[in-house]
């Protein structure tokens, strides 16, 4: 069983967040599996065509849940390295860092996925729609701050450094996530999603699409623990290696 | 089985595309995990008998 404690602050210590990480990821590899599985199958095969984007409406399976969470793993980014900035604590730097790569990918595959399905309902692939314009530039602070870590060596420098871009970053996760509220223009419609049930999408497609996201999150965490885990690893090799040749 | 109308071409590659990127993350990670294991698990070693 797992033992929650009470204090957050304690998985601040890399071996309490190893400790813990170890017990929870086979649990959420099985879950990811599972919701995953039944999510992308029911939307896949067992929803209906909708009246007027045809089959292409099957797209939403993919492209909401990547486009969510290339914007919220974005704002955990953001809130690793406020904690990094204010406390010091090395693991929600290394959170931050190990999540980039997830992020850059789901903001790419939203990108991809909106171009396709674009083509064929609005007649273009791209626009220079406030959304899809904030979400090119969140893709592009994915990239300096994965390059700002692939440039040079694990230090506290570059951790402040990554820290700030990812910080001015997350006014554009910010205007990619509420761009359809601020300006009333554009060709990207209003969210698939909302605590308004009139506004929501029908339940036919939205059960299948609440699966396919808390699939996608529970992949994201599941792989955001793997990471973290090993880059702690990695810096235990560099300390070791520091120690043993002087 | 896999013909989802007019736009099966489209719904495809959405899936294909994405399970491709997607298995990139998850295929680096898992190889560099294994081999950051096996390294600290080396050196480990190492450390021991240099005692």
């Amino acid at each position: 069983m797992i033992k929650f404690r009470k204090n957050i602050w304690e998985f601040a210590n890399p071996n309490n967040f190893l400790s813990i990480a170890n017990k929870i990821v086979p649990l959420f590899l099985i879950l990811t599996i599972i919701t995953l599985s039944v999510g992308l199958v029911w939307g896949l095969f067992f929803t209906p065509e909708d009246y007027r984007q045809g089959s292409s409406v099957k797209i939403i399976f993919i492209h909401v849940p990547t486009a969510f969470l290339a914007i919220n793993i974005y704002f955990m980014m953001f809130l690793a390295s406020i904690i990094w900035l204010i406390r010091r604590h090395h693991v929600s730097l290394i959170a931050a860092k190990s999540a980039a790569l997830i992020g850059l990918i789901m903001t790419l595959s939203a990108i991809l996925t909106g171009a396709i399905w674009g083509k064929p309902i609005w007649g273009t692939y791209w626009a220079w729609d406030p959304r899809l314009t904030s979400f090119a530039i969140l893709l592009m602070f994915y990239l300096g701050y994965l390059s700002i870590w692939q440039a040079m060596k694990f230090s506290d420098k570059i951790g402040d450094l990554s820290s700030w871009l990812c910080i001015v970053g997350s006014i554009f996760a910010l205007l990619s996530r509420y761009a359809v509220f601020f300006w009333d223009q554009g060709l990207h419609q209003g969210p698939s999603l909302s605590l308004d049930k009139e506004e929501n999408i029908d339940n036919v497609f939205y059960f299948p699409l609440i699966i396919c996201i808390i699939g996608f999150v529970l992949l994201f965490l599941t792989l955001l623990l793997i990471r973290i885990k090993t880059e702690i690893q990695k810096r235990k090799i560099n300390i070791l290696l520091n120690a043993r040749d002087g | 089985m896999l013909d989802f109308g007019k736009y099966t071409f489209e719904v495809l590659i959405s899936y294909v595309g994405t399970f491709s990127l997607v298995s990139i993350v998850i295929v680096s990670t898992y190889f560099d995990a294994k081999k950051v294991k096996k390294d600290l698990k080396n050196l480990n070693i190492d450390i021991l008998n240099d005692k």
